[in-house]
């Protein structure tokens, strides 16, 4: 068995080559967030409401989503920073490693550059080694950077200790995954396949961990009372996401979980070399099903219609499922809402502004504080002398203006959860042109096809997905919301109206999207800077006003957020008019461009 | 005379690259075309105006007597078209693939499906991410030949097919042919091309530099030639159309120009032939002097 590895190093630097610019935008974009949100979130987070936060993890549906209540066991900021967004990052980690992975895995193997590795001087094992060692190198890199910067941007309650444990949790649990997905490149016989039970593997692993969590969950604030060290359920242990969240970090910072999880790795990467050795290439343990003979009745209608469909189909019930649970998640936190967002001066500010209510605190001449009066329109419709009635004042004010806070507040959600609705919006127009760079728009063309008809499918099921996707949203919050909490917390009508009114916005993006493929091809990729745009102008504008007219250089911009404004049909069918023009306009010039105009 | 493809001064520009200078083509209706030349001469290119799916710089392509561009979607009822580098939708079976390029140009014949499925030995239930070059070519060409078309276009469709498919290839087109089908195939297997067709064009570096019937072209290159004879051959050197002589033991070698056969053969004569053959140039041969012609 000598010479199994030869040439392990040179292949490795070759992928880490290979690697330098999606795997260092992955990490950048990880770092942004996990780093970038330390200090924002504490401002948000700490001070009086801080409690208020720490005792709504403890809400059984938000344990299920992101793990224990780790911010109990010691009632600081890091901890409740590890609390709301390890598992999550830890999650997204997971998603690098299995597309590094399989990349460079299955992926080669069937493009065929596997074979040609092969056949030079390397070792039979040394094309998933050098695999493997990437991933060990880029996880390695992710964990030191995220420890330090964390350390730099974080309070007095996250100590170098915790940091570099959040890092070494991170790399981990992305090596766990990574290994896993070289397991699967071995079992499955295709890149499609590896993907599909990586993530099938995330998931389960994903929701075993929520069950056992959830199984503690009435037990934890009790054992913490006691003095115990908390304890994880046995079916979170065995899932590499549920050990993850054992390292307490900045709650206690224990170290052992993470050897757990290199040893994981390390076993199921054995594994993964024992079956590479054991196979021929090209081929898999799970055998590949054979498909139709025949194509079924739909898939040949006219102008490749019935093929733009089956090409989205599973893209689009995969988002929109997304989109069920997005809402989902967010109606699992409703309930713990309102005293949060009482008490949190920014949320109650902005909460009362929608309402059209003003709150003015009366003090004595002496400057002491006498009572709490809410106005609306010119007239007080209550006084309280109790500022801890503030919520409950809060309340009412929100309920006379005809709404429930967690109304109010889903609606005040409802513009990120239309940016995420936009990505597959765009994504299914932008298939067309992955289509041709795919080389195989022109084998469609070739038979009788109108070009503005085949281009028009893909706009077609841009535009149909878009109100789909924010109506699935609208029932998943509505249905969960009311499930947990009760009939009474969330208005349907409210809600839909609040989520279908970015239907013309999404349309836009769309028909954008449309244009650059009819007229400018090359420059498909501006969609996702104007995107972006988008994006920032909802997060950053939160936090400072932008004038209008800079807000509607947006689509979005131009949405009213119900019910501070109210919905203005005019602009919206003048919204949708801008969005069917620039489709037209995009077929047209689709008519008129060659495709795929190369030498030859 | 009608046309099934008729191009005249058809000019291409990528940027400010061109593709195409002032290419002239006709076939006519039933005939089997060949367009061949170097790679990157410019064969694809004239081949994907034609499909409309690059629109001609200057000049015109006409199919049928229809504009190549404007009457796309109506010239492609009636022809079939084979890339060849064909590029499959992974998740789709062969057989999918194959229902959905016949229904995209009209006609269905379920029986012939199965017959060429048969012939080309294809196994439709795999998905196309599983298919070799090879394999992936026989989708298409069973789905072009499954089609009742007029015209078949065929873009070096072989190139990954082995010698026992290349003839099923071959009956396939004969079949065509003698059903009065034209067919328009570019190719670099020039022993297709001898068998299957009734002209040829030769491309180099985007223009149409010669275009005829074999013997047409044949009559326009050197045969070679090996002659003994009784008297030691002098002043042969003099004359006009002769080329690289070499006295071999068996005789003397050289190449003459076919217009100055003649001449040449009188000149022979005085020295008492013995022995005389006259070998036209192979195909391969032909081809190679044109494609170097100017550009070596």
């Amino acid at each position: 068995m000598k010479g199994n590895f030869e040439n392990t190093a040179k292949l490795t630097r070759f992928f880490l080559k290979r690697e330098r610019v999606n795997t260092t935008v992955w990490i950048l974009a990880l770092l942004a967030v996990v780093v970038g949100l330390v200090p924002g979130l504490n401002e948000i987070m700490v001070g009086e409401d801080m409690a208020a936060l720490v005792e709504m993890m403890q809400n059984p549906a938000l344990v299920s989503m992101v793990g224990p209540a780790i911010a109990l066991i010691t009632n600081t900021y890091g901890a409740l920073y590890t609390n709301f967004m390890l598992l999550f990052t830890a999650l997204t980690v997971g998603i690098m490693n299995i597309f590094l992975v399989v990349r460079h895995t299955r992926a080669d193997e069937e493009l065929g550059r596997y074979e040609v590795v092969r056949s030079l001087p390397t070792g039979r094992l040394a094309h998933l080694n050098a695999t493997f060692l990437t991933a060990v190198i880029v996880n390695a890199v992710l964990a030191v950077l995220t420890g330090l910067l964390m350390y730099a941007a974080g309070d007095a309650t996250m100590g170098l200790n915790g940091s570099m444990l959040w890092g070494a949790a991170l790399g981990a649990t992305g090596l766990v995954f990574a290994a896993f997905a070289a397991l699967f490149s071995q079992l499955s016989a295709n890149a499609r396949g590896a993907m599909a039970y990586s993530f099938i593997a995330l998931i389960v692993f994903y929701f075993l961990r929520g069950a056992g969590d959830m199984q503690m969950a009435a037990s934890w604030d009790a054992a913490i009372e006691a003095g115990e060290a908390p304890a994880m359920h046995i079916l979170s242990l065995i899932s590499p996401l549920g050990m993850v969240m054992r390292t307490y970090a900045h709650a206690g910072d224990y170290w052992w979980p993470i050897f757990i999880l290199l040893g994981t790795a390390a076993a199921v990467a054995a594994l993964a070399f024992f079956l590479n050795a054991l196979r021929d290439m090209d081929q898999g343990f799970i055998p590949d099903r054979p498909g139709r003979p025949e194509a079924k009745k739909w898939l040949t209608a006219p102008h490749g219609k019935g093929l733009t469909f089956k090409l989205t189909k599973n893209a689009l019930i995969g988002c929109l499922i997304g989109m069920v649970a997005l809402g989902a998640s967010y109606a699992s936190i409703l309930g713990d809402v309102d005293e949060f967002v009482a008490r949190n001066d920014m949320y109650r500010g902005l909460m009362l502004h929608i309402a059209g209510i003003e709150i003015e605190s009366v003090t004595t001449p002496a400057g002491d504080f006498e009572r709490i009066n809410a106005w609306v329109d010119g007239q007080i419709i209550r006084t309280t002398a109790d500022p801890e009635e503030i919520v409950e004042l809060l309340n009412y004010a929100v309920t006379y203006a005809g709404f429930t806070i967690s109304d109010l507040f889903a609606s005040m959600i409802m513009n990120m959860m239309a940016l995420m609705a936009m990505v597959p919006v765009i994504l299914f127009a932008l298939r067309a042109r992955a289509e041709e760079r795919a080389i195989r728009t022109e084998l469609l063309l070739a038979g009788s096809v109108c070009k503005i008809k085949y281009l028009g499918g893909f706009a077609l099921m841009a535009f149909v997905a878009a109100p789909l996707l924010q109506f699935v949203l609208a029932v998943g919050l509505y249905g969960l919301g009311v499930a947990l909490h009760g009939p009474e917390i969330l208005s349907f009508a409210f809600i839909l109206e609040a989520a279908m009114v970015y239907t013309p916005a999404l349309w836009v993006m769309g028909g954008l999207t449309i244009l650059l493929v009819g007229a400018a091809p090359r420059a498909t990729g501006v969609i996702w800077a104007y995107f972006t745009f988008n994006f920032l102008l909802i997060f950053v504008g939160r936090m400072g006003d932008f004038p209008t007219w800079f807000q509607r250089t947006a689509p979005i911009g131009w949405i009213p957020q119900l019910p501070m404004a109210e919905t203005n049909w005019l602009v919206l069918g003048g919204i949708t008019l801008v969005a069917i023009g620039l489709c037209l306009v995009g077929l047209l010039c689709y008519r008129k461009r060659d495709i795929n105009a190369v030498v030859g | 005379m009608r046309y099934s493809v008729e191009v005249t001064g058809l000019d291409k520009y990528f940027g400010r690259f061109q593709a195409l200078k002032n290419v002239n083509l006709q076939v006519a209706e039933g005939e089997v075309f060949a367009y061949i030349g170097p790679n990157g001469a410019g064969k694809s290119t004239t081949i994907r105006v034609l499909l409309g799916i690059l629109q001609a710089s200057k000049g015109t392509a006409r199919v049928f007597g229809q504009d190549a561009w404007k009457d796309a979607v109506d010239i492609h009822k009636r022809i079939a078209y084979v890339p060849g580098d064909v590029n499959l939708w992974p998740n789709l079976t062969g057989g999918e693939v194959i229902d959905l390029f016949v229904s995209l140009r009209g006609t269905y014949d379920k029986a012939l499906r199965q017959r060429l499925i048969r012939d080309f030995n294809l196994d439709p239930t795999k998905k196309c991410r599983t298919y070799s070059k090879g394999n992936r070519q026989k989708v298409a060409l069973i789905a072009a030949f499954a089609s009742e078309v007029d015209l078949y276009i065929l873009d070096e469709p072989t190139s990954g097919l082995d010698p026992l498919m290349e003839q099923v290839f071959q009956d396939c087109v004969m079949e065509q042919k003698n059903k009065g089908k034209g067919v328009f195939l570019s190719s670099h297997i020039m022993s297709e091309v001898e068998r299957l067709c009734d002209r040829v064009g030769i491309i180099r570096e985007g223009e149409v530099v010669q275009t005829g019937t074999l013997d047409e072209l044949r009559h326009l290159t050197r045969y070679a030639m090996t002659v003994t004879t009784e008297r030691t051959v002098e002043g042969l050197d003099k004359l006009a159309g002769v080329h690289d002589i070499a006295k071999e033991a068996y005789g003397l070698h050289f190449y003459v120009d076919v217009t100055q056969m003649g001449a040449i053969i009188n000149h022979l004569n005085g020295f008492g032939i013995t022995k005389l053959e006259s070998v036209p140039p192979s195909l391969e041969e032909l081809f190679m002097q044109h494609y170097k012609k100017e550009g070596a």
